[in-house]
């Protein structure tokens, strides 16, 4: 006889779960992704309305500061600024503790 | 991350991601090569043919419109096709079914698509919940309620996308960029945050007697030097469980998003000044994006000083990755008889892919430092790699999600252990971090602040 998928199988997403007295997994899936549709295509978008959430995106944007960044050469202004600091610290390499080049 | 067969290693993950990555920056170079030859601009023509998704507000079709107002789609078949080839390559090459990859793949990179598509809302992406976090939980959606499709299995292949998109991303890691701002800039990134990194890790030993070594060092790494990032090469160094890599960037963009908004009132009532605040938020908050929106908050001289900060301190992934990797082979991993492991037992357990990363950061810091040309190739030639890693690292949290359920992850917050690790191990950075920068810029190199200020 053909034994019913264990918890361990279960939630190893081998199989889907499924437990009595709660919404089949196709319906609960559906629910999750009206609940994403519900948040991205209506809160985030009227969040993005208000005016100090919009004044700070505009900021980052005319700045090149990208928050979602994983690393400096994902920052859009990371060029500009590197360079900045090597005109800095070429002007007064003393006071970086270094020696004149 | 955990590798599941025993097999020769030229038939390795480790092996194929170290060709793979390497096949990318060699192409990209070699094409950079050829078209800036004779010419004043270094020019990669690969680069244009890969894209990412871009930001959109109320219509996510906007998020196909590049920032010159150009269609995305192309660029991402692109990475699509590229990623397909490479990764098909990749299991033949180790004897493995290539027959039925291609369709899950396919349904992958969709999935994929759908979480870089979240990622990008402005207001998602503006408040650093980056694609690590959508990407596991459309992944974890999916295996928690109708389980992951059969169909989809071959391409959950979460350890080979993250080793192949580390071994791409050696080539960001540039050391010379160490001395960015001299003395100052190694002393608060190069001894306060590892010091932070060894106490840390040595608190959850000791005093918190975290059960697992390996979650307790992801948390440890990725609090203490960039996030997400080295959360990714630390897990990956120890062969982290996937469910402890996703507890710990979890837990990590939690905070970041706190600290990012936080930091800065706090900054200005302490007086602190953009030179000292810019380097303390540089020092402490986990990720790279959230430093620069952080020190923008403090003014022009706050962006330039964090995120320089944050750039010394990102370097430290490769050092980081390496001294993980030995340590875990050396001291975690025991021999059967408690016996310190031999010289060839070392070798075999070292984890190959690390020696892909840190040769091509090799590579990529003597070709940036060998004059203005040779840093032109370089930057140039990393678009096409920094495009291709982000998409793997992406793919890979996805096959993460698809891979956990959120009963597994549950056993891991037991007793609230990881929280409390991250809440004491962030609390020395930020103590720590502030004495270092204000030792720094007021007493040892005052008038080093007083040039980043005018």
């Amino acid at each position: 006889m053909r034994q019913p998928p264990s918890i361990n199988s279960a939630v190893s997403g081998i199989a889907p779960i499924s437990a009595p007295g709660r919404p089949a997994p196709g319906a609960r899936l559906l629910l999750a992704l009206v609940a994403i549709a519900t948040i991205w295509l209506v809160i985030l978008p009227a969040l993005a309305q208000v005016s100090t959430v919009r004044t700070m995106i505009d900021r980052h944007e005319a700045h090149g500061v990208d928050p979602s960044a994983k690393f400096y050469s994902e920052l859009p202004a990371m060029p500009m600024i590197s360079q900045r600091v090597d005109e800095i610290r070429r002007a007064e390499p003393a006071a970086f503790g270094l020696r004149q080049p | 991350m955990e590798e599941h067969r025993p097999r020769s290693p030229w038939l390795s993950e480790d092996v194929w991601s170290i060709w793979l990555g390497w096949a990318v920056l060699l192409a990209a170079l070699g094409a950079t090569w050829l078209a800036s030859a004779g010419g004043e601009k270094a020019t990669n023509p690969l680069a244009p043919r890969l894209a990412d998704l871009g930001s959109w507000v109320s219509n996510p079709l906007d998020a196909f419109v590049g920032k010159q107002g150009e269609n995305v789609l192309p660029g991402v078949a692109g990475v699509f096709v590229a990623l397909l080839a490479l990764f098909s390559v990749g299991l033949a090459g180790m004897r493995e079914r290539v027959r039925s990859f291609p369709l899950a793949f396919t349904l992958l990179f969709l999935l994929t698509m759908f979480a870089y598509l979240l990622a990008g809302q402005k207001v998602v992406k503006h408040y650093n919940l980056e694609y690590a976090l959508w990407a596991l939980t459309v992944g974890l959606l999916i295996s928690n309620t109708i389980g992951t499709p059969a169909i989809l299995k071959p391409a959950v292949r979460a350890e080979f996308y993250i080793k192949t998109g580390l071994v791409m991303f050696g080539a960001e890691v540039l050391f010379h960029l160490l001395l960015k701002l001299g003395p100052p800039g190694v002393f608060i990134a190069w001894v306060a945050t590892p010091t932070t990194l060894i106490l840390t890790y040595l608190f959850g030993q000791k005093v918190l007697k975290i059960e697992s070594k390996s979650l307790n060092m992801v948390i440890s790494a990725d609090m203490s030097v960039c996030g997400v990032s080295a959360a990714i090469a630390t897990a990956a160094a120890c062969k982290a469980k996937k469910e402890e890599l996703s507890l710990a960037i979890g837990i990590s963009l939690a905070f970041t998003v706190i600290m990012m908004v936080v930091m800065p009132p706090v900054i200005n009532w302490l007086e602190l000044g953009p030179v000292l605040g810019g380097a303390w938020i540089g020092g402490t908050i986990d990720s790279t994006g959230a430093v620069a929106a952080a020190g923008d908050a403090l003014g022009e001289t706050g962006l330039m000083v964090a995120t320089t900060v944050k750039m010394i301190q990102n370097i430290l992934i490769g050092a980081v990755a390496f001294g993980v990797a030995m340590y875990w082979v050396t001291c975690v991993e025991k021999s059967p008889d408690g016996s310190r492991p031999s010289l060839m037992e070392i070798w075999r357990r070292f984890p190959k892919f690390v020696l892909g990363f840190i040769a091509a950061s090799i590579l990529f810091s003597l070709l940036s430092t060998s004059g203005a040309q040779g840093e032109a190739v370089a930057s140039a030639a990393t678009a096409t790699s920094k495009t291709l890693r982000g998409w793997c690292f992406c793919l890979a949290f996805v096959s993460i999600g698809l891979e956990t359920n959120f009963r597994e992850l549950k056993q891991y917050l037991a007793g609230g252990k990881p929280l409390v690790l991250y809440v004491c191990g962030q609390t020395l950075n930020l103590a720590l971090t502030l004495a270092m920068a204000w030792l720094m810029f007021t007493k040892v190199f005052p008038d080093a602040a007083a040039s980043l200020n005018q």
